[in-house]
């Protein structure tokens, strides 16, 4: 479970903590920064995955001038405390960051340090290894995954940190699966490689998609794929109507709202029932407003159920109704200046509701 | 700066959309809370659209001003709370506008009506307070927000005639009513011999109301 993160002089965050709860609705104005946080998250998750660096002298706060960035994430795995720390150092003689500090603890021991341009191994067994010279501007922390399991743990764990801003405007998903995707894109516009990698992984929660896309669609069978030519699979939709009988529609054939209750629910059933941590901008984007409530309480009940981690961010009054007075936490900027949070707050229980309180803006006033 | 947005700054011109929402409208209709705006921008150019809120509104959900009357306990409640956060200064700030049809019986009915609201209501704050001293305005048209646009649009109306059924460009007619209306209801001076009784009356509650 992802317990803290730490964000310094990136975009609007400087000196910025972020303590999520098990739930959590993120809240506030648009430009508040919760979808940064998210943001921050895929990046902090490529970085470390040893892709190329994605932090560039433009994702600097603007109105600061240090010349380096931190980051770091506090999670909680199999009762140990892991720490990781990330220090970026900007020079303006060169385009690429160095990187000056990357550390993971676990209970408080160093399982990996990389620091002043060494590097050090902290292998499972055997002593420690040698203190490496290493200057570089991607991270190192992957390559000693293999040889200890803490950081093989952290890495992993952090794989399975989802964040997600469905993007469902037609043509942006793809209908044809030329390849088995193992992860999911942010915007899911590889639902249908997705799709193809979970039904031979995950027999029992494609059954219970099924299940909850026959209540949430109307007239809907199932889902299959059809071989095309080439052998590209394309995934299809059976439905049937008393006007029309049965019908197979392509992935783009659906409307917008269709096309985003799947990919919920195909969330909810793949990834939320495995307890991991799923950050969602947005969910209620195209969905009827008959759509919202029974996927949040099953999205709840799943991510209680296997004590997982759903962090929404949402406008919506539906979702504000439900969520904001238990598990809301409010972004806001003084001045458009840093973003700061505090717990949602109303003083008008019982008399206003919590989605007509934000309408005034009077929320934590 | 959070918490410093108040009327003045709105007034000011330099609210955002985040601040909040100094003035609620708790209306029957879209008509009827499209005057009151336009009032509002009347007396105060620089206001921002944002700073005036819309409660919810019947729509549908039976008669307007039957939702009205249930509701307005709610709002006075909302209001009182909102007002005790704030130093005695800032109270002035905040503003709820109410606009009810007076319909069969007479303004003073709805009036009194209101009141048994407030009198009965389970929060003693509520229950306490003195509507007309924590800037509530209470407009009252006797049967329609119609015969008030007709009215300031310079048309000879009375009170007994039901103009809303009539097909008028209502809309085109709310901006310049509500400019009349600030014109008409502009402090040290009465209002023209033309104004309907119940205009009048309202006329009364809007100059109560103070920043």
């Amino acid at each position: 479970m992802l317990k803290r993160l730490y964000i310094d002089n990136f975009r609007c965050f400087v000196n910025f903590e972020y303590k999520p709860e098990r739930k959590q609705l993120l809240l506030g104005a648009n430009g508040s920064g919760k979808s940064s946080l998210l943001e921050v998250v895929r990046l902090l998750k490529e970085f470390i995955r040893g892709g190329e660096n994605p932090f560039t002298q433009s994702t600097r706060t603007r109105w600061q001038d240090r010349p380096f960035q931190v980051f770091e994430i506090e999670a909680l795995l199999d009762d140990k405390t892991y720490e990781y720390r990330l220090e970026i150092r900007y020079s303006p003689e060169s385009k690429l960051p160095s990187i000056s500090v990357e550390t993971l603890t676990a209970s408080g021991t160093p399982v990996f340090e990389l620091s002043k341009g060494e590097i050090r191994f902290f292998p499972d067994e055997g002593a420690r290894s040698p203190v490496l010279r290493w200057e570089t501007t991607e991270s190192a922390l992957h390559l000693a995954q293999f040889s200890n399991s803490s950081v093989r743990r952290f890495v992993e764990w952090l794989d399975s940190v989802y964040c997600f801003s469905v993007d469902v405007y037609p043509g942006q998903m793809d209908e044809v699966a030329d390849t088995e995707s193992r992860q999911p894109d942010y915007e899911l516009d590889n639902l249908a490689g997705w799709y193809l990698h979970l039904i031979q992984e995950n027999p029992e929660g494609n059954a219970n998609l099924l299940a909850s896309l026959k209540e949430g669609l109307n007239g809907f069978i199932s889902l299959r794929f059809k071989t095309e030519e080439g052998g590209m699979r394309k995934l299809l939709v059976d439905s049937e109507s008393p006007a029309k009988g049965r019908v197979a529609y392509t992935i783009s054939e659906l409307s917008d709202g269709q096309r985003k209750l799947m990919a919920l629910y195909m969330i909810l059933h793949f990834l939320l029932v495995k307890g991991l941590t799923v950050f969602i901008d947005e969910p209620d984007n195209f969905i009827s407003l008959r759509e919202i409530q029974p996927w949040l309480l099953q999205a709840e009940a799943a991510a209680d159920d296997s004590k997982g981690q759903l962090i929404l961010i949402s406008h919506h009054p539906e979702i504000l109704n439900q969520w904001s007075q238990e598990y809301g936490l409010r972004f806001f900027r003084e001045e458009n200046g840093h973003v700061r949070t505090e717990k949602f707050k109303t003083d008008y229980e019982g008399v206003l509701q919590p989605s007509e309180v934000v309408a005034r803006g009077w929320e934590n006033e | 700066m959070r918490g410093s947005s108040n009327l003045r700054r709105w007034l000011r011109g330099d609210g955002r959309m985040s601040s909040p929402a100094p003035v609620v409208i708790l209306a029957e209709d879209q008509r009827q809370a499209r005057l009151v705006r336009a009032y509002m921008r009347a007396r105060h150019p620089n206001l921002h659209q944002e700073a005036i809120h819309d409660a919810p509104m019947a729509n549908g959900r039976g008669s307007g001003a039957q939702w009205v009357a249930n509701q307005y306990e709610t709002e006075v409640r909302a209001h009182l709370i909102r007002r005790a956060k704030l130093p005695d200064q800032r109270r002035s700030e905040k503003w709820l506008i109410v606009v009810i049809d007076a319909d069969a019986g007479s303004v003073q009915d709805r009036i009194n009506e209101l009141r048994k609201r407030v009198t009965e209501s389970k929060d003693e704050r509520v229950r306490k307070c003195s509507v007309e001293e924590v800037n509530i305005a209470r407009l009252i048209p006797k049967w329609s927000i119609e015969t008030w646009i007709l009215n300031l649009n310079g048309e000879t109306v009375d009170e007994e005639t039901r103009y809303k059924p009539q097909n008028r460009p209502w809309d085109d007619l709310i901006p310049s009513a509500g400019a009349e209306l600030h014109e008409w209801a502009r402090s040290g001076q009465d209002p023209p011999d033309q104004c309907t009784p119940s205009l009048k009356l309202s006329i009364g509650e809007l100059r109560r109301l103070t920043a």
